[in-house]
């Protein structure tokens, strides 16, 4: 753990993108995409991404549909969601499947966030 | 008992009644008539007649007396026979001339009353040839009537016993005739009404029945409707409460979405804010930092507002575990320490029944937690609350009791509205009770209260259980 995590991070809300960025830039080497279509693209060229944090609601393709097809391409590649919602049915599913490791609430608690990320990438290594 | 009574105005009622009349008329024109005969005795002397009407009247006032217990046929046959008795040995002494012989067309009227034709007619008959053997006695000089008598020529003759025979017989064959078609006539009416009224009554009571049927039916028809409306009201004040909470649930799930994601930039900025403040101008971070904690807890307070509405828009995501009820109720009670200290005393009630509540530990905790709470903010200044578990039928029942300010009436079915609170602006979202009552709902719990202004409140809970160990 030398080198800096890579971070993907999909949200339509291009505050959230700008404030994400700022807030976890000393943290993580992260980069942002504002679709599901667009974050699937940023993972296939950018094949050395450590951990991906997604959006629940987005236009075209929500956070878990976008994570399920990821998945196919990244198996062993750590999801998050980041939702303005409360836990829904979708999400309750994805976590009893393993598609993602957890979800967190916005507003976000960075400090939450940053200890999550630390232990999926712990577990991927012992792996 | 009063159809029995109606029975007995029949026909065989009237001939008894006539008979018995004509056995009253009979005593005391008889005793009249012996009285006035006696005169004869006196001017003419002693005759054996006077025994045989003696005999006659005697017989027929033992009958008067006796009627009421004598048999309709045994008087019957006796007042004819005494009939033909008076009749023929009136004749058989004095002749022609004999006063009684009329007698002789009673024999028909009675005997045809109560006897069948043909007997009648033989009766008669037999009377009429020995009336006319008499008569020739009479005329052979047998027989000889007293001296005083006169007997002439045509006393003595056979032929105006013949002429006496016809008179009478025409007489008493009209009134033989009339009588008979008068009983027919009568009893074939009354047999007619009889049946009439007998079908009427069974047409009567088959209605009553009917009637009496219908009017049960109609009363738990009536009762079924009552129990139906009663559902109907119970279902429909579920069906409002349910219509509030799903449309709450729509709009909360909506806001709490458009409200996380502003309130998510806020936060994000103020943590960029922090940063380059701790990174740039640490000389600031005394006076900016009040200014950025006040933001910080304003965000943090409308998140929660907005995480507690999310309760309402969500129902089954979170499947039920075995639950220990007082460990909750423990724990919550730890919460609150803090609030209940020097104010609040607590007692404790708990079952020691063992049963199975299956429940999220979680939301239970807060639905519990919640009612402690508003309990405790009843309480001005010094309280106590107690909290009770029992087992009832299949339920446990937690019942929490304050003896805070009480809630009034006009408010009491109002307070797990969302929204609804007495709290002062800032003070209370108006979500706690409402946020309780969905989650036992959503376990098929039951929320009540009860309350008196000044005195307090109670709230019990019911939840379903398995695994009871009563019988």
């Amino acid at each position: 753990m030398n080198e800096k995590t890579t971070l993907l991070y999909v949200d339509d809300e291009p505050i959230n993108l700008k404030l994400f960025v700022i807030n976890f830039k000393n943290k993580f080497n992260v980069i942002t995409a504002d679709s599901g279509f667009e974050g699937l693209s940023i993972l296939k060229s950018n094949p050395d991404t450590n951990v991906v944090i997604s959006d629940m609601k987005m236009p075209g393709m929500n956070g878990i549909e976008f994570i399920r097809i990821a998945k196919k391409d990244f198996p062993d590649l750590p999801f998050f969601i980041l939702t303005g919602f409360d836990i829904t049915d979708e999400i309750a599913k994805a976590l009893q499947e393993g598609l993602i490791n957890k979800y967190f609430r916005k507003p976000f608690n960075m400090h939450e966030i940053e200890i999550s990320i630390q232990e999926a990438l712990n577990n991927s290594c012992i792996e | 008992m009063l159809k029995m009574k109606t029975e007995k105005h029949t026909v065989d009622e009237v001939k008894r009644q006539i008979l018995d009349t004509s056995l009253v008329v009979a005593s005391v024109i008889g005793t009249i008539a012996y009285l006035i005969s006696l005169f004869r005795w006196i001017n003419y002397g002693f005759h054996i007649s006077f025994i045989i009407n003696l005999f006659v009247l005697g017989g027929v006032i033992l009958l008067t007396v006796f009627r009421s217990r004598l048999s309709i046929y045994l008087k019957t046959y006796v007042i004819i026979a005494l009939i033909i008795l008076l009749a023929l040995a009136d004749s058989f002494n004095y002749g022609i001339l004999s006063a009684a012989r009329i007698y002789l067309i009673l024999i028909p009227f009675i005997s045809i009353l109560y006897l069948p034709f043909m007997r009648t007619i033989v009766v008669y008959v037999s009377t009429l040839l020995c009336f006319l053997v008499i008569g020739y006695l009479h005329h052979a000089g047998i027989l000889t009537i007293p001296r005083e008598y006169e007997p002439g020529m045509y006393v003595l003759q056979i032929y105006p016993w013949v002429i006496v025979a016809v008179h009478i017989s025409v007489v008493a064959i009209i009134i033989l005739l009339v009588t008979r078609r008068f009983i027919g006539t009568y009893t074939g009416l009354i047999t007619n009404l009889e049946s009439l009224v007998k079908g009427r009554t069974e047409d009567l009571e088959a209605a009553i029945e009917e009637l009496t049927a219908t009017n049960e039916e109609l009363y738990g028809q009536r009762e079924e409707l009552e129990t139906a409306i009663n559902s109907l009201h119970s279902t429909q004040k579920q069906l409002i409460q349910s219509e509030k909470m799903a449309s709450l649930g729509v709009l909360a799930a909506g806001v709490a979405h458009e409200i996380n994601n502003p309130l998510n930039f806020i936060n994000g900025g103020v943590m960029g804010l922090e940063n380059y403040i701790d990174e740039n101008l640490k000389e600031h971070t005394k006076k900016l930092e009040p200014l950025l904690e006040g933001i910080q807890i304003g965000v943090q307070r409308a998140s929660e507002i907005v995480t507690s509405l999310n309760h309402y828009s969500r129902h089954d995501d979170l499947a039920g575990i075995p639950c220990d009820i007082h460990a909750i109720i423990d724990n919550c009670l730890v919460m609150l320490t803090n609030q209940f200290r020097y104010k609040v005393e607590v007692q404790k009630v708990y079952t020691t029944k063992t049963y199975t509540l299956i429940c999220n530990e979680g939301k239970l905790h807060q639905a519990i937690l919640n009612i402690l709470v508003n309990a405790e903010q009843a309480i001005k200044d010094k309280g106590t609350i107690i909290i009770t578990t029992n087992l009832v039928k299949n339920r446990i029942a937690i019942s929490i009791t304050d003896n805070g300010c009480g809630i009034s009436q006009e408010n009491l079915p109002k307070i797990t509205d969302p929204f609804f609170t007495t709290k002062d602006p800032g003070k209370g979202t108006g979500l706690g009770l409402s946020i309780t009552y969905n989650i036992l709902q959503e376990y098929n719990g039951t929320l009540e209260f009860e309350s008196q202004l000044g005195a307090g409140t109670k709230a019990q809970i019911t939840l379903p259980v398995t695994n009871t160990d009563e019988p």
